[in-house]
């Protein structure tokens, strides 16, 4: 098989920490997780969010979460990639920052995930999305339309709580 | 690492329910904040500290929103005087007589049923 892969052991995780966890405040967002995360995991690693140029990140309640990301954290010229494929997203992320620090995209990849799944509800955080093909119960393939409840908004006041985790990669010098 | 008290959204909303317009501010950075987060952006600065807006502030952009059904409304910039912008719209005038450059003040505007409030904006005359 032809092509280009990575180089094996050519970059590193150097930082890793995790946003508050369990019940947190109410009306926090997923993305002041993800950079509460970032944040400690820049601690953990002796580097500032000067130093960050890749963000990598996913989460069912932002589609695109890079973005709001990047905007939050003040970084408009970040690398950024939002893939989601579920909960096998962030090894993807590791995959792609990986990709992206060889080839000079970014020298400094920060990897978040934030939800407050826990306070909202699964209904409210993850949208389904229906294979018609694979329904099992032979009722009508269209999905039924999402009653919009309150606690899908900004309203909702928090009984339970989220979670989130975060890792940090860097280029280095491979061994 | 104890979880923080409460969200920045949180303390947000509690102004506005108080009637005032909060933003925050690193002291050590002399770095003005807006929206509300945990840690500043570019900085990442944690000693953010929270302060009222005067509520005065100048229209940096504005637009008119002209829906299907209902009438059409105006959505623009605001830089406040504290030296942050946000999106709100201003009232008690023509949705297309607002201009860059005008001179607004701030308002809460508590909607019907439990939404949060949220800021809108006014003609300041002469402010």
């Amino acid at each position: 098989m032809s092509g280009t892969s990575v180089t094996r052991g050519s970059v590193a995780i150097v930082g890793a920490a995790e946003s508050d966890l369990g019940a947190v405040a109410a009306l926090m967002s997923p993305i002041d997780l993800m950079a509460q995360g970032i944040d400690r995991a820049l601690h953990d690693a002796g580097l500032s969010l000067k130093n960050v140029d890749g963000l990598f990140c996913a989460t069912t309640q932002a589609r695109t979460s890079a973005m709001s990301l990047a905007e939050y954290l003040g970084l408009p010229n970040a690398y950024t990639d939002s893939t989601i494929v579920g909960g096998s997203s962030f090894e993807v992320h590791v995959a792609h920052a990986h990709a992206a620090l060889e080839a000079g995209l970014c020298s400094v990849a920060a990897i978040a995930y934030g939800s407050t799944q826990r306070t909202i509800g699964r209904r409210a955080a993850s949208t389904r999305e229906f294979n018609p093909y694979e329904n099992p119960s032979g009722r009508s393939c269209r999905p039924a339309p999402m009653r919009w409840r309150r606690a899908a908004t900004c309203t909702s006041m928090a009984r339970r709580g989220s979670r989130w985790r975060k890792s940090r990669w860097r280029r280095g010098t491979g061994r | 690492m104890p979880n923080a008290a409460e969200s920045p959204l949180a303390t947000y909303i509690a102004h506005l329910k108080r009637g005032e317009l909060g933003y925050q501010f690193s002291p050590s950075a002399n770095q003005v904040v807006f929206y509300p987060r945990l840690i500043a952006p570019k900085t990442s600065k944690r000693d953010l500290e929270w302060r009222v807006s005067k509520g005065l502030g100048t229209v940096h952009a504005t637009t008119v929103v002209h829906p299907q059904q209902g009438d059409s409304y105006n959505v623009c910039l605001v830089d406040m005087d504290e030296g942050f912008r946000l999106m709100s719209r201003v009232e008690d005038i023509a949705p297309n007589r607002v201009k860059i450059g005008m001179r607004v003040k701030f308002r809460v505007h508590t909607p019907e049923g439990d939404e949060d409030p949220y800021p809108v904006f006014t003609p300041a005359e002469g402010a």
